[in-house]
Parts: C-alpha cells; structure tokens; sequence
C-alpha cells in the first residue's frame, strides 16, 4: 500500500502499526518496510502532487493501492469519525471524483471538499481537507480507481470548530481507528493483487526469448502465444523444444502457432 | 446487492427515482451533475467494479431509440434497440459490454416517458410493424426488480397497434411476465450457451436447466418466446453439445410457441476484444481460433460457416428454417 498522509503526527500510528523504517537517504520524507510506503505530504493541493508523483518512483508498487490519509473537518460527523470519500470535490477546480466503493465495511461514506487554505465552513454533510483531490489526481495516472482512496478522521466540525483543534490529537483520533484501515488495506491489496502477471507466462517467455533474437512485434507474438499456451492448460514446456528446434524466431512463432491451432477451442 | 447509488441531481423530482431509492434504504446516495463524471472517466476497472457494481439513475437525452444493424433482425423490416439500462446483472466473458463500457456500474435511465414518446413516433411514423429490441445493452429482464422496466413498457406496448417488441433475457426473474395476460406482439428471447459452455464463461447466469423451465412456463402462458443462440461458440463436442441443448430446449418448448430461433457465431469489434482480453489475460475463451477482419475479431471464415451451418442443421430437426435467422459477421 502507498500511502501519503501530509503531517507526522498522522502517519505516526500508521508507521507503528506497519513497522515502518524511515529511508535515511531518500529526497522525500520516506517510510517503507517490504510491503508498504508511507510519505509526508506536507500541506495543501501541491505538495499532494508532488509527495504522490515523488512516491510514485519510490514505492515498489505504484500500480498498486493508494489511500490518502489524514484528518479533516466535517459538517456533520462526530469529532474523531472516520469517513471514506465517496466523492471528491475542489473549490478551485471544476473535476469531481468519485472513488468507487468496492470494499466491505462498516466505514462512514461522505462527500470530501479540498480547500485552498484552512476551512471553517462546515455544510451538511461535507468534510473539508486539503490534499485529498489533488492526490486522487495524481495518483489515477498510476493505477485504477479502485485502488484509490481517501480516509479522513474528524478533527473538527460546528460544534467543535478548527480553532479548538490541537495537532496533538491527531495521532490518538487516527490510532482508534486503525484496525478498521488495515482491514481496508488489506482488502485493497488483495484486489490489487488480482493484476499481477502471470509468472510461469513470465519466465517461459523469456526463456524462449533467448533462444532466438525476436524483434519487437515477434516478442509479443511469443508472449501472446506462450499466455495462450498456458490458457488452453498446454505443457510451456514443449514451446520451449518447438523454439528450441526451429532455426530462428521467425520460425519459432510460425511452428509454435501451428503447434497451438488443434487445441485453439473451448473445453 | 447495491450498496451505493449515484444520482443526477436533475432527476431528484423524478417519482421513478424515489421509486428506486425506497428498494434500497441502506444504500449510500451520493449525488453527481452528470452521470458522466462516474460512468465515463479513464482509469477505471470494468473487472474490479464488476465484483460490487453502484447503480447510476440518470436521464438519458439526445436520440434514445436507435437502428440496429441490417443483419440483427428476427423478420421484421424496421428494427430499433433502446437502452433504459446499461450494462448487465450478469458476467458473460463473451460479452461486448465489457469493451464498449469503462465502468460496469448498471447505469439506468429513468425517463421512460421520453423513451416512450421517440418509440410512439418511429411506430406512428411507420405503416408496416415495427421491432423494438429492449434487450442489447442489458437483459431485459434481469434487473426487474430494481428498474420495473417491463412492467412499465409492456402496457405501454400494448397500446401501440404496429409495435413488436422484444424482450432479451437470460434471467428466470419471469414473474411480472406470468401477472399479465401474454401481448400478442412481444417476444420473449432468452440466450443459450451450451451448459458446459455456460458454466465456464456465463458467470451468475441462472442454468440452462432452469431457464429451459422458464421459457417453457411462459409458453405455455401463450407468450411467444424466442431463441438465440448468439453467440455460437466453437467447442469441444460441439455437435453433441449443440444438440443436446436443442433436444433439450424443444422437447419442452413447442415448436408453434417458438417466435424465431438467430444465431450468430461469436465477433467483436477488434478494440473492444483487445480491451477485454488485457482484463482478462488468463481466459481460454481469448486463445480461441480467432481472427481480425475489417475491423472485427471473429473466427476464421471456414469455421464460422461450418458452425453456423451445424447449427442451422441440428435445429431443422426441431423447427421450421424460416423462423431460423443468421446474424452475419
């Protein structure tokens, strides 16, 4: 999971929970362990950009799940709530973001406005940050919407308004709710992990890769046909000794593809 | 079964909404100016969002009733589709709904009186009958219980002295078919994969078996049902399975109950395919015997005859070739 949270005092209970070490030599503010990345943000629209774009080259797996998290007012949920954006709004833009919710859980769905500064509106039903939409943006370049979401705490709405806020809360307001994200992250990467490629496609096809030289177009014939192979149950195996007794790549594909014709068909 | 529901804030007045939204009182509503900003955006998962799709109430405007293509028809010479719904209850590996749409989410349209107004024009306008099919961007039947749709535009239907219509389904949600008297111009066309076809590719989809039971019962009603076999599917013991399901189907169905039979062997157009294929990278549907002709994926020429004029041979056993139409490539 990438995660860009904009202050310490709200990564801090994420960094615990997942054990994450800070990246001593890393340009960005970088908290990592094998399966997770966490950066700080800072505040506002563009250092949401840039942490999310930064992160981006940094994580492990970019087209994996991205969650945005932090705290931020809202018009009427109680002070310390958690809430997921199922739509993301900008005072200054006209794009709306709508996060698809796929996910089982019990977590709280609300509109989320991002601010250019620090709000003291509080509409009905709307929460008020200021990252969260230039996050989504950002980070739709590198992977599905799915994938994608932003969590808020509340740190204050009209009864308890932003002035009598202390950023000392932050890391008890975020740490009640932690169980409930991770069972979100979780989630999210298990989806995430249905993209991942096939191995046994992988390896077969550059195995046979190196037998002959394939230019571009034949390499993803050879990959075309090795996913086929596997698809319809094949031993890769033999596409390999088909490869392997043909004299060059041309060849190659042509008696791979005819090794394939006779089991091209639906079981 | 739907958790979220996006609404177009122009339609709130609309009654059909409040309608929908009373079925669903846990659901999480959340507004939108236009469906668009949901339905349409780049980077979304039509696998992913399969797995939990929202429903999108919206009003559709522009043209809603369009001409289908010259080859799609069931006899009639003027024939039009029109979707009150996009995309499907079901998940059809085959189905082209997965490449034409970014998002799976159901998005229905709930002005039916507009729909209704365009359909009464082109029927009006026309002095031979003329087709209405319901059901090529959706099933017509499955999502009953949340759109209402056939029981709103069967009466209406009724009304109109030159309008057929059909309804496409491979649901057995025929309830509000058998709580009305048959229309004498509705056809009620349920598709069929072989089960063994079916079972691997047809995913939710209620069994053969099942849906032969619900063709027969709205036979023997009086509705006249219809057969499509569409699309035909290259397999192993392709003979043996095509038959089996025919016998199947006609030794339960009468063949006068039988409005028509099409069958039109599986094409895409090419970007549709290529779209669905990188969804879907593991299935075997995909390493079939395909090729890319002007534009379309679809089988090698040779094998779409052969398995056309199989299946056109195994159903003369069965029913009278003129009510069998071939849907061309």
């Amino acid at each position: 999971m990438n995660f860009v949270v904009a202050y310490l005092a709200e990564a801090q209970p994420v960094i615990d929970y997942y054990d994450l070490k800070k990246v001593d030599h890393a340009s960005i503010p970088l908290f990592q362990n094998d399966q997770h990345s966490l950066v700080l943000s800072g505040l506002g629209k563009n250092s949401a950009t840039s942490a999310t774009e930064n992160l981006s080259r940094s994580t492990n797996n970019p087209n994996g799940g991205w969650i945005n998290l932090g705290i931020s007012g809202h018009g009427s949920l109680a002070k310390g709530d958690l809430f997921i954006a199922g739509k993301i709004l900008d005072d200054n833009a006209k794009e709306t973001f709508y996060p698809p919710q796929l996910y089982a859980s019990s977590i709280t769905v609300s509109t989320l406005k991002s601010c250019s500064k620090p709000s003291m509106e509080y509409q009905e039903g709307m929460g008020y940050d200021m990252e969260a939409h230039a996050f989504y943006k950002t980070a739709c370049q590198f992977t599905t919407r799915e994938l994608i979401q932003v969590l808020k705490v509340v740190s204050d709405n009209p009864s308890f308004p932003l002035d009598q806020f202390s950023p000392k809360d932050a890391p008890v307001m975020i740490n009640q709710h932690l169980q409930r994200i991770d069972d979100l992250v979780k989630q999210i990467e298990e989806t995430s992990n249905t993209f991942q490629i096939d191995d046994k496609v992988e390896e077969m096809f550059e195995s046979i890769g190196k037998i002959h030289s394939f230019s571009v177009t034949r390499s993803h014939q050879l990959q075309e046909l090795v996913r086929h192979a596997k698809n319809l149950n094949l031993d890769l195996g033999v596409m390999k000794e088909i490869a392997q007794s043909s004299t060059n790549a041309g060849e190659a594909i042509k008696n791979i593809s005819e090794f394939l014709e006779p089991y091209r068909t639906l079981g | 079964m739907i958790d979220t529901i996006y609404i177009e804030e122009q339609i709130e007045g609309l009654s059909k909404y409040q309608e929908i939204l009373s079925r669903f009182p846990k659901a999480t509503v959340i507004t939108c100016t236009h469906y668009k900003e949901i339905f349409n955006p780049s980077a979304q998962s039509f696998r992913l969002q399969k797995k939990k799709p929202a429903l999108i109430l919206a009003k559709q405007t522009g043209k809603l009733v369009h001409p289908i293509p010259k080859s799609y028809g069931v006899g009639g010479r003027h024939n039009f589709y029109f979707s009150h719904l996009l995309n499907c209850l079901y998940d059809c590996r085959y189905c082209f709904l997965q490449g034409m749409y970014p998002s799976a989410h159901y998005l229905m349209f709930v002005n039916f009186e507009d729909f209704e107004k365009e359909i009464k024009n082109i029927s009006q306008s026309k002095t031979e009958p003329t087709w209405f099919f319901s059901g090529y961007d959706c099933d017509s039947l499955a999502l009953e219980s949340v759109t209402g749709f056939a029981s709103h535009f069967l009466p209406f239907f009724k009304r109109l002295p030159n309008a057929w219509v059909e309804l496409r389904t491979k649901s057995v949600a025929t309830q509000i078919l058998h709580a009305m008297d048959p229309l004498p111009r509705a056809v009620v066309a349920f598709s069929f994969t072989p089960q063994e076809i079916s079972s691997q590719l047809e995913h939710g989809v209620p069994s053969v078996k099942s849906r032969i039971r619900a063709m027969q019962k709205l036979a023997k009603q009086g509705w006249k049902v219809g057969l499509r076999i569409d699309p035909l599917l290259e397999c192993r013991n392709f003979e043996k399975r095509y038959s089996n399901l025919f016998r199947n189907i006609f030794e339960k169905v009468p063949e006068h109950a039988i409005h028509s039979v099409s069958i039109g062997a599986f094409r895409m157009p090419k970007g549709f395919y290529k779209k669905i294929e990188k969804q879907y990278p593991e299935e075997t549907l995909f390493a079939g015997n395909f090729k890319s002709q002007g534009g379309c994926i679809a089988y090698q020429r040779q094998i779409e005859i052969q398995l056309k004029q199989k299946s056109v041979q195994l159903l003369s056993q069965w029913i009278n070739p003129d009510k069998v139409f071939k849907c061309q490539t």
